[in-house]
C-alpha cells in the first residue's frame, strides 16, 4: 500500500487591502491552513477586545471621579464663573452683532486709525516711549513743521507776556502816581508843629554845640547806571489817606545794585538840621522831616542830594495806617525784642509817647502782650515797636525800623500766589510815587533780588560826626559834617 | 436710522478762544486760520467737496452772550441786538454790526430746513448757549424789554431750525487750567487783553484783525476804523467794564462760570441731535498723573498738560478723573454740558435727538483736532466725516 503522504503544513499567506468604504480587511490566499489561521485571528481578537474593555474602565473611572460629589461652596463658585462665562460670551456675541450692525449702518463718527503713524506710541511707558527708535521715513512722515511749531509757541508767548503786562498794569494802576509836578513851596504855619517831635534833651546830651551852621558838601553828586536808589517815605499821617500837611518821620534810602545783587538801606535822622532850599523860609536851618511838610517828598530828595551828594530822584511814600496794614497782610512779622522793648510794649502806658500814639490810632484793642525773645508781632504791636524812641534816642529808633522792614521782607518771601496778590491790592493804593507805571513795572524784575537779600545798613549822620545847632524857631538840630557824612555813604553804597 | 442720505443741511463751524476767522478784511485769516493753520483752510476744502459750510468769526475774545448775539446775526441777517437787559446790566452798547445773513431763509423746506452747528473748545459753550436761547428763548430779556423791540433770537421757538450740535473739546464744563487761578487774576489777564484789543481796535490794524468787541467800546467797524493806535490807560474804564464783570470770556472757560451757565440758560431741544467729540494727549505716569504723550504734541501743551493732569478741586468735584486731557480742556469737561442728559456712545447705540452723545475719545490735542500744525487733509477727511454723519441723521 503506497504510504499516505501527510500535508505539510503551510504557514497561510495573506495580504491587506482596503475596501472602498475604507475598512481594513484580511484576504487569505487559496492554500492557507483556515484552523490556524482563525486560532491566530481569534487570538489578536481577544487581545484587542481586552484592551479596549481595560479603556473603557479607564474612561468610565475618570466620568465617575467628574460625578463625585463636592461641596457646595464650589458649587456655587463654579456656577458664578458658567454664568461669568456665558456673560462674557453673550457680550462677544453682541458686540460682534453690533460690529455687524453698525458695518451696515451709515451713521459713522471718527476713531482713530490703528495703523496711524501718530497714534504708535499710544500705550508705550514714557521711559520705553523716549527710547524710541524714529525712522528718517517716519520722521518725514510726522507731518509737523518745526519752524511753525516755534513760530507758534513765539505767538503764544508773546501773548501770555502781554497778558502778563496787562495784569501788571492792572495792579500798577491802584498806586496813586505823583503827577511829576513841583509840589509848591508853601508857607506854613510852623507853630503847628508838634512839639512831642521834637529832639529830647536826652538826645542831645553829650553833643557839641555849634554856632556855625554846617555847609554843603562840595563836588559833583555820585551816580552809578547800576544803581537804583528809592527813597522810602514814611509819613505820620493818622489815616490811610495822604495829606500835605504831614512829615516824612521815616526815611530810609533803599539802594539795590543791579550788577552786584545786594540791597542796603540807609535811614535818614529825622532830626538832622539842613538848610531849607526853597520857599518862604529859604536858607533857615530845620529838621529834615519838616521839609516834607515844606515842600513835599520833592523837596526831601533836593534836601538829601544836596546834603549827602546823593543820586535820588524817586521815592516811594507810604503812612503809619499803611505800613501797620502791611504788616497785617503779611501775616505779622518775627521780631526779637529785649526785655526793655518788651516791657516797653507790655507797659506801653507808662510812656506819654506811646500813649499818644496809641490813642491817636486808635489800636488800643489790637495790641497784644509780648515776650522777650522771638515774637511774632501784628502791625500795631509792630508800629508801637517801630516808633519807640523812648528806650533811647532816635537813632534806635530808625535802627528798629530797618529791622522790621527785613522782617517784612522774609514774610513776603514765604507768600502764596493768592496772598500776593492780595498784598498788591492791600498796598498798592496805599502808596504814592513819582516812579512812571513803566518804571514800576520794570522795578518789578528787581523784587525777587530785593526780597531775597540780607541787608546791609547805615545811618545818617553817623556816630561821632555830628554836633547840636539851635536852628528855625529856636528848634534844637544835629549839625553834621555833610563832606565827611557824604563821602562815607559813597563808599557804602558804590564802594 | 435708515442707511441712507437723509438731508444735505448746511453746517456752520463756530472758532473757540483766540479764533480770528471771517471777517470784511481780516488779512490774518489769510495768513494763519482757525481750522487748517498755516496751510490748510478746512472750510475752503469742505466747500470745494460740495459741502455748504460757513466759518464765521465772532469775537476772539468775547464773551458766550455777544458770540451767540453774533452767530444769530450771522445767519439770518440784519443788526446784532446785544438784548436791553442784557446790555444795561452789563453797560454796553445794544446793538453791534450788522451782517447780510447767510441762511436767511433757514426754515424753509429743502436743504436750508435746518443747520448744523460744531464748536470748537469755547465755541462749545457758545453753541450750547446758542441752542438753549434758540430752543427757550431768555426769560429775563422777555420780562424787560417792550414786545415791539424784542429781538427774536430772545422769544425762543426756533430750536427745531437746529439739527445737531457738535462741539469739538468743547469748553462745554470750562477748563482746570483757568479754574485754578483766582478771579483777581483772571480779571487781570482779561484786562490785558482788552488792554491790547483797545490799542488797536481803532486803528488800520483792524483791517488786519477784527477782534470784534464793538459793544464794549474797544473796537470798531474796520470801515470806520480811522484812528491811530490807543492809549489803552486813556480806554481804561472801557476795558475794566469787561474785564471786572462776569462778562470777562477768560472767567468764562472756568468750571465755576460754565456750571453756573448751564445751570441758569441750558437745555435740550427734542429736535436736536447733541455730540461731545472729547480728544485725550495725554497718559498717566506711575503715580496716575497725566502727562503730555511724546509725539505729535505742540509745545506749548508740553506745559500746560501736566498741570491739567494734576489739579485737583475736592469743593468743585474735580478729582483724578479730571487729569486726561488734550492740553487744553480736560475730558469730563469736553463731555456733555454739567448736568445735562447724555450717555456714552457705542457702536450700535440707536442715535437720537434731545440727548447728547459723549462720543468715542481720539488721539488728538487741542489744537490738532482743528487743523493747527498737522496733516491738512487728515484735518478736512476729519470734518467731511462728521458732516457726513449729519446727513445719515433723520430729522426728528
Amino acid at each position: 500500500m503506497a504510504e499516505q503522504k501527510k500535508p505539510t503544513p503551510v504557514k497561510p499567506k495573506k495580504t491587506t487591502a482596503v475596501s472602498e468604504s475604507g475598512e481594513r480587511r484580511v484576504v487569505l490566499s487559496a492554500k492557507t491552513d483556515p484552523l490556524a489561521f482563525l486560532q491566530e485571528e481569534k487570538q489578536k481578537l481577544t487581545e484587542e477586545i481586552e484592551k479596549a474593555q481595560e479603556t473603557d474602565e479607564a474612561l468610565k473611572a475618570q466620568l465617575t471621579k467628574k460625578e463625585e460629589p463636592v461641596s457646595s461652596e464650589f458649587t456655587v463658585n463654579k456656577s458664578r464663573k458658567a454664568a461669568n462665562r456665558e456673560a462674557e460670551q453673550a457680550w462677544e456675541d453682541a458686540k460682534k452683532q453690533m460690529a455687524q450692525w453698525s458695518e451696515n449702518s451709515s451713521f459713522d463718527w471718527l476713531r482713530d486709525d490703528p495703523n496711524d503713524e501718530e497714534d504708535e506710541e499710544e500705550g508705550i511707558p514714557i521711559s520705553r516711549a523716549r527710547r524710541q527708535p524714529i525712522s528718517p521715513a517716519q520722521r518725514r512722515n510726522r507731518g509737523y513743521d518745526r519752524t511753525k511749531q516755534i513760530l507758534a509757541v513765539c505767538l503764544i508767548f508773546v501773548a501770555m507776556a502781554v497778558s502778563v503786562g496787562g495784569f501788571l498794569f492792572d495792579k500798577l494802576d491802584l498806586v496813586q502816581f505823583d503827577d511829576g509836578v513841583k509840589t509848591e513851596v508853601k508857607p506854613t504855619d510852623t507853630s503847628l508843629l508838634d512839639e512831642a517831635a521834637a529832639i529830647t534833651e536826652e538826645e542831645l546830651k553829650g553833643l557839641e554845640f555849634t554856632n556855625d551852621y554846617p555847609m554843603l558838601p562840595k563836588g559833583e553828586v555820585f551816580r552809578d547806571p547800576d544803581v537804583i536808589n528809592i527813597l522810602l517815605l514814611g509819613t505820620d499821617e493818622r489815616t490811610t489817606r495822604f495829606n500835605t500837611n504831614a512829615r516824612s518821620d521815616s526815611m530810609i534810602l533803599l539802594s539795590i545794585h543791579t550788577r552786584n545783587h545786594t540791597v542796603k538801606l540807609v535811614s535818614f535822622e529825622r532830626g538832622t538840621g539842613v538848610p531849607i532850599l526853597e520857599g518862604e523860609y529859604k536858607g533857615q536851618y530845620d529838621w529834615l522831616t519838616h521839609c516834607f511838610r515844606y515842600g513835599g517828598a520833592n523837596l526831601v530828595m533836593e534836601e538829601i542830594q544836596a546834603c549827602y551828594l546823593l543820586d535820588c530822584g524817586h521815592y516811594v511814600r507810604t503812612n503809619i495806617q499803611a505800613f501797620m496794614k502791611l504788616i497785617d497782610v503779611v501775616g505779622g512779622v518775627d521780631i526779637y525784642l529785649s526785655d526793655r522793648e518788651a516791657d516797653y510794649i507790655n507797659h506801653w502806658y507808662n510812656y506819654r509817647y506811646a500813649t499818644n500814639h496809641v490813642k491817636e490810632m486808635s489800636i488800643r484793642d489790637e495790641l497784644h502782650a509780648v515776650g522777650v525773645g522771638k515774637n511774632h508781632l501784628n502791625g500795631a504791636t509792630a508800629m508801637l515797636y517801630a516808633r519807640c524812641r523812648a528806650l533811647d534816642n532816635d537813632f534806635g529808633r530808625m535802627k528798629r525800623q530797618r529791622i522790621v522792614m527785613q522782617a517784612i521782607f522774609n514774610q513776603i518771601k514765604d507768600l502764596s500766589i493768592p496772598e500776593l496778590n492780595n498784598l498788591l491790592n492791600t498796598m498798592l493804593p496805599l502808596i504814592q510815587t513819582n516812579f512812571s507805571r513803566g518804571e514800576l513795572a520794570t522795578l518789578v524784575l528787581e523784587v525777587p533780588e530785593i526780597i531775597s537779600s540780607d541787608f546791609e545798613t547805615m545811618q545818617l549822620p553817623e556816630s561821632g560826626t555830628f554836633g547840636k545847632m539851635s536852628g528855625m524857631e529856636g528848634r534844637s538840630l544835629f549839625a553834621p559834617d555833610f563832606e565827611r557824612n557824604a563821602a562815607d555813604l559813597k563808599a557804602f553804597l558804590y564802594g | 436710522m435708515e442707511n441712507k442720505v437723509q438731508n444735505n443741511y448746511p453746517t456752520i463751524i463756530v472758532h473757540g478762544f483766540l479764533g480770528v476767522c471771517e471777517g470784511k478784511y481780516n488779512y490774518f485769516n489769510y495768513i494763519f486760520r482757525y481750522f487748517g493753520g498755516f496751510t490748510g483752510d478746512v472750510v475752503k476744502s469742505l466747500n470745494k467737496r460740495g459741502y455748504e459750510v460757513y466759518l464765521p468769526g465772532l469775537g476772539a475774545f468775547a464773551p458766550v452772550w455777544d458770540r451767540c448775539c453774533d452767530l444769530y446775526a450771522y445767519i439770518f441777517g440784519g443788526t446784532v441786538d446785544y438784548g436791553k437787559v442784557h446790555s444795561e446790566k452789563y453797560g454796553h452798547a445794544r446793538y453791534g454790526r450788522t451782517y447780510p445773513g447767510v441762511l436767511k431763509d433757514l426754515g424753509t423746506p429743502g436743504d436750508h430746513a435746518k443747520v448744523n452747528l460744531v464748536g470748537h473748545s469755547f465755541g462749545g459753550p457758545t453753541l450750547c448757549l446758542f441752542s438753549s436761547l434758540m430752543q427757550q428763548g431768555a426769560q429775563d430779556e422777555i420780562d424787560g424789554t417792550p414786545a415791539d423791540e424784542l429781538s427774536p433770537f430772545f422769544k425762543g421757538g426756533h430750536g427745531d431750525l437746529i439739527h445737531s450740535v457738535t462741539t469739538l473739546n468743547g469748553t462745554n464744563s470750562g477748563t482746570t487750567l483757568v479754574e485754578m487761578l483766582p478771579r483777581s487774576v483772571r480779571n487781570g489777564i482779561q484786562f490785558g487783553i482788552n488792554s491790547v484789543i483797545a490799542a488797536t481796535g481803532r486803528s488800520g490794524f483792524a483791517k488786519v484783525i477784527d477782534f470784534k468787541m464793538d459793544e464794549w467800546g474797544l473796537t470798531v467797524d474796520p470801515d470806520e476804523a480811522t484812528e491811530g493806535f490807543q492809549n489803552p490807560l486813556d480806554l481804561k474804564d472801557l476795558i475794566k467794564k469787561n474785564s471786572q464783570s462776569d462778562e470777562n470770556m477768560f472767567h468764562q472757560m472756568s468750571v465755576e462760570y460754565s456750571r453756573q451757565l448751564a445751570d441758569e440758560r441750558y437745555c435740550m431741544s427734542p429736535t436736536t441731535y447733541y455730540f461731545a467729540q472729547r480728544c485725550v494727549r495725554t497718559h498717566p505716569n506711575k503715580k496716575g498723573k497725566h502727562n503730555a504723550n511724546l509725539t505729535n504734541t505742540m509745545p506749548l501743551f508740553d506745559l500746560t498738560a501736566p498741570i491739567i493732569g494734576r489739579y485737583t478741586n475736592k469743593s468743585m468735584g474735580i478729582d483724578e478723573s479730571w487729569f486726561p486731557n488734550d492740553g487744553m480742556v480736560p475730558l469730563p469737561s469736553q463731555g456733555a454740558p454739567y448736568n445735562m442728559p447724555s450717555v456714552d456712545y457705542y457702536d450700535g447705540i440707536k442715535v437720537e435727538p434731545g440727548i447728547w452723545y459723549n462720543m468715542p475719545v481720539t488721539d488728538n490735542d487741542h489744537e490738532s483736532m482743528v487743523g493747527m500744525f498737522v496733516n491738512n487733509d487728515k484735518t478736512d477727511n476729519r470734518f467731511e466725516k462728521i458732516i457726513k454723519a449729519f446727513q445719515y441723521l433723520p430729522d426728528a
